[in-house]
This record gives structure tokens, sequence and C-alpha cells, in this order.
């Protein structure tokens, strides 16, 4: 056997019926790396805009002490506009995982440096934003018990009280620690599987090598 | 011709008939997804390979983890293999070693067989025309010793 033998066989090979057949295949049953995370992308944008509307729902029907409201409100603002933010950004990612004719080493290197940056940007955005959201959780508990806590905290007059400071600064940090290890491991399982293949295929192509 | 092509490249990037048979798909699908970048100033068959190549490379599926290493498992040639006349056969113990190199030797490989010279096969891949002859002798080595241990003369 030589490369030559095996080269005039395989050109021959070209000629034999092609058994495969071309199927009705689901487009969200693709296994293309890219249009899994696609799909994942849409899956998620779905989901925070359901979580805004049930945010905004109660928000609107509860009915709730003037400070809870104003909290509340304010925390939800700020998450708005930090999704909003995230949601234009990762619609430019989106949008520009269409191409396929560029040379493949620009392909996966683009890919793959979008793919990062916007991971980066999708654990930035949870590690801020889950606190805030929280917290607004927490404004909207409607309990004479939150309130009085909140009065406390933001409201206390001129001496400063120690406990509702304390309490309220044990919720952020425990809210911070959660939405960091929980968003790592989310955003790990529904992109980080994806980068690894693609590094590797990058770095195969690397010069050095 | 160009569905035997892909067939081929779904052969060496997928080993069981299911998989090439999604893969020939998908290559399909994104061929006419990309028809309209297509604008005529590289030949159609290297606009093909780029994104035929492009969608086998960023094709998931769960690692087999037999890459590289486990040579314990190149002499587990099916039955059929021995069986198929010589040619063929020689070619079925081509595929079954090129399943064990890695998703850019494959390409590479590929268009070697396919008769694509250096700077063709450069121009697909986005590297130099020195790395790629480096890299196709690096990987023809590579064959030949997979297909030694597989029990033929090479």
């Amino acid at each position: 056997m030589n490369f030559d033998d095996l080269k005039n066989e395989w050109a021959d090979d070209i000629s034999k019926d092609v058994p495969l057949e071309i199927k009705k295949v689901p487009l969200d049953k693709t296994k293309s790396t890219i249009d899994r995370l696609k799909i994942n992308m849409r899956r998620e944008f779905f989901g925070l805009g359901f979580s805004f509307f049930f945010i905004f729902l109660v928000f609107f029907f509860l009915s709730k002490p003037y400070l809870s409201f104003l909290i509340g409100g304010t925390a939800c603002f700020l998450l708005l506009m930090q999704t909003i933010y995230f949601c234009y950004h990762c619609y430019i990612f989106y949008k520009q995982l269409e191409r396929y004719d560029l040379s493949l080493r620009k392909n996966i290197r683009k890919i793959a440096y979008d793919l990062e940056l916007n991971i980066e940007r999708y654990k930035t955005y949870s590690f801020c934003s889950m606190p805030i959201g929280i917290l607004t959780g927490v404004a909207y508990l409607n309990t004479d018990r939150v309130s009085q806590l909140l009065k406390q905290t933001f409201y206390s007059g001129p001496a400063i009280q120690i406990k509702p400071l304390l309490i309220t600064g044990i919720i952020i940090l425990f809210a911070q620690l959660l939405s960091y290890y929980l968003s790592k491991w989310h955003i790990n399982w529904q992109y980080g599987r994806y980068l690894k293949e693609l590094k590797q295929v990058m770095n195969d192509l690397d010069e050095d090598n | 011709m160009h569905k035997g092509i892909l067939y081929k490249i779904c052969r060496i990037y997928q080993d069981k008939t299911e998989e090439q048979q999604d893969l020939l798909q998908e290559m399909i699908l994104q061929l006419w997804r990309s028809y309209d970048s297509f604008r005529g100033e590289s030949k159609f068959s290297s606009w093909m390979y780029r994104v035929a190549f492009n969608t086998a490379i960023s094709y998931f599926r769960k690692e087999n983890k037999h890459n590289n290493s486990v040579l314990e498992t190149y002499h587990d040639l099916p039955d059929e293999l021995h069986t198929v006349k010589e040619k063929e056969e020689q070619l079925a113990v081509f595929y079954k070693a090129v399943q064990q190199l890695s998703k850019v030797e494959k390409a590479l490989i590929f268009l070697y067989m396919q008769g694509q010279s250096s700077d063709e096969i450069a121009d697909v891949l986005g590297i130099s025309s020195a790395n790629v002859r480096v890299r196709l002798n690096r990987t023809k080595e590579k064959i030949k010793y997979i297909i030694k241990t597989l029990g033929y003369e090479f």
C-alpha cells in the first residue's frame, strides 16, 4: 500500500453511488456547534423575557408599602437597563454566527474569540444582575418584618443601626456568592464545552504546530 | 459529483452511518444558507470546501476518547473488512486510519487526496503553504504508522 495507490482508489471511489440519503431533520435537532449555540441563546432570551414579564406582573399587581415599591422599582429599572445592554450585544454576536465561507482558521478563531467575549459578558451580567434581582425579590416581599428591616436600613434617622445593616450586607454577600457559582456552572454547561472544542481546533491550526 | 465529495468528508469525520447522514444534511443546509456569499472570486470547489469543513469541524458530538493514543483499538477492524476486495479493503483501512487523526489533519489529508495543491489547501485552511507541506508530511507519516499497526504493509 502507498499513497499513490490510495489516491487512485480514492478517485475511483467518487463514481460510486452515495449511500446516504437526505432526510428531513428538524432544525433544533442539529448537531452543529454554532446552531446549538444559537438555539441556547434563543432559549435564554425567551427565559429572560418571561422573567421580566413575571417581575412586572408582580410589580403592578401586588400592593406594597411605599418604601418597598421605591426600592423594588429602582432595582427593577437597573436590572432592565443591564439586560437591554446584554441582550443588544448578544444579538450582535448571534447575527455574526451566520458566516461559514471564511477560511477554516479565520472562521474558528472569530467564533472562538467572540464566544469567549460573550461568555465573559454573560458572567459579568449574571454577577451584577442576580443580587439586584434578589434585592428586588426581597423588596417585593410584602411583610411587616421586611418593611421594618428596609426602613431601619435605609431610613434609620441620625443614629446608625448596625443590626439591619449587617443583615442586609449578609443577604447581598450571600446573593453575590450564590450568583457567582450558579452562573459559572450554568454558563460553562451551556457554552463552555463548545468553546473548549473550538479552542482545541484553533490550537491545532496554530502555525507553531 | 459534489454530493460524492461531501459524502467522503462525512466518512472522514464520522464513523457511524447515522452520524454521517446527519453531517451530510448539515453541510447541505449550510451550503444552501451560505450560497449568497459565493461571488465567483474563487473556484466554486474552494468555496464549497470552506463551507463543508467549517461545518464538519464545528459539528458537535461526544468524543469517543479514542484519538491519538489507544493503538489497541486499531486491531479491532470489523470482520467485513477482511472479506471485501483488496482495493476496497485498502481504502477501508485508510478510512479507518484517518478516523484516528485530529479534525485539522483530516481536512489536510482529504484535500491532499482530492489532488489540491499546497497553495489551495492553504487557502481553505487559512495557514501558510509552507506550514501545509510540513503538516502534510507529518500527517502522512502518522497514517503510515497507524496502517502499519493495523497489520498492513505501507
